[in-house]
């Protein structure tokens, strides 16, 4: 019994914690002018993704307007924003809902 | 004008007719100021709040100094026939050659248009310098820019 009231509570806290840890989405958005080639390039290089994960990413970028390419805490987003922007590609950040 | 890539990871644009330069020279006029694209990017920031006040300035210069790279090299290529795009500087032509495009776009409206666009001198001219531009960007893409530089 002990142990079974214990548990749910430990399982909560790791969730709290990853709340606060992960509120954040970095998000790409589409553009007229950026080739896709590029936009595929920009995401390897920033994120260190394979490929192909980062060709699906464009992709939807690309069909749908947007992706969200990151989540993570505030502070390495608004670094991989940055980033983003200094490759000139659109994108924002918004909080996890 | 022929563009070729060459041994050492770049490209050469050999200039063949007396208008090449000015295409090429057509490149910085249409990039325009880089503090607009900053100002723009900022401007998607709703998160935080200083933003355009702390990295935008960052930003525009790294986008004059892109600039700055291919007037010297368009500057160079005016003596020597022939413009070099060494693999060092496949970003900063890339970015030069995007900042030109996003301008050209925010100017014209080039793809909302379609065939529209083909329907004043000026517009056409500017599409027509685009699909220029991203010929050179597919070309450094191809043959100078990769996941290591």
């Amino acid at each position: 019994m002990m142990k079974a009231a214990v548990a749910p509570k430990i399982e909560n806290q790791t969730k709290v914690q990853e709340k606060v840890d992960l509120p954040w989405n970095v998000v790409v958005l589409n553009d007229p002018v950026n080739l896709m080639g590029y936009v595929t390039l920009v995401l390897q290089k920033v994120f260190g993704y394979p490929a192909e994960k980062a060709e699906r990413m464009m992709m939807e970028v690309h069909e749908q307007g947007r992706s969200i390419v990151w989540s993570g805490n505030f502070e390495k987003a608004e670094l991989y924003v940055s980033q983003l922007h200094a490759k000139q590609l659109r994108a924002t950040m918004e909080k996890v809902k | 004008m022929k563009v070729v890539p060459t041994l050492e990871g770049g490209l050469k644009v050999e200039l063949e007719a007396d208008h090449d330069i000015e295409v090429l020279e057509m490149i910085l006029t249409d990039a325009g100021q880089p503090e607009v694209l900053s100002a723009e990017l900022a401007e998607l920031m709703e998160a935080s709040d200083d933003w355009d006040e702390l990295m935008s300035p960052e930003l525009w210069e790294m986008f004059y100094g892109h600039l700055a790279i291919v007037g010297k090299a368009v500057k160079a290529a005016k003596e020597l026939g022939s413009l070099h795009i060494e693999k060092s500087s496949g970003d900063a032509w890339y970015s030069a050659l995007n900042q030109a495009r996003l301008r050209l776009e925010r100017e014209y409206q080039l793809h909302s248009k379609g065939d529209l666009v083909m329907e004043d001198d000026v517009s056409r001219n500017a599409y027509i310098r685009d699909r220029f531009y991203c010929t050179l960007q597919t070309l450094l893409l191809d043959f100078v820019m990769g996941l290591n530089d």
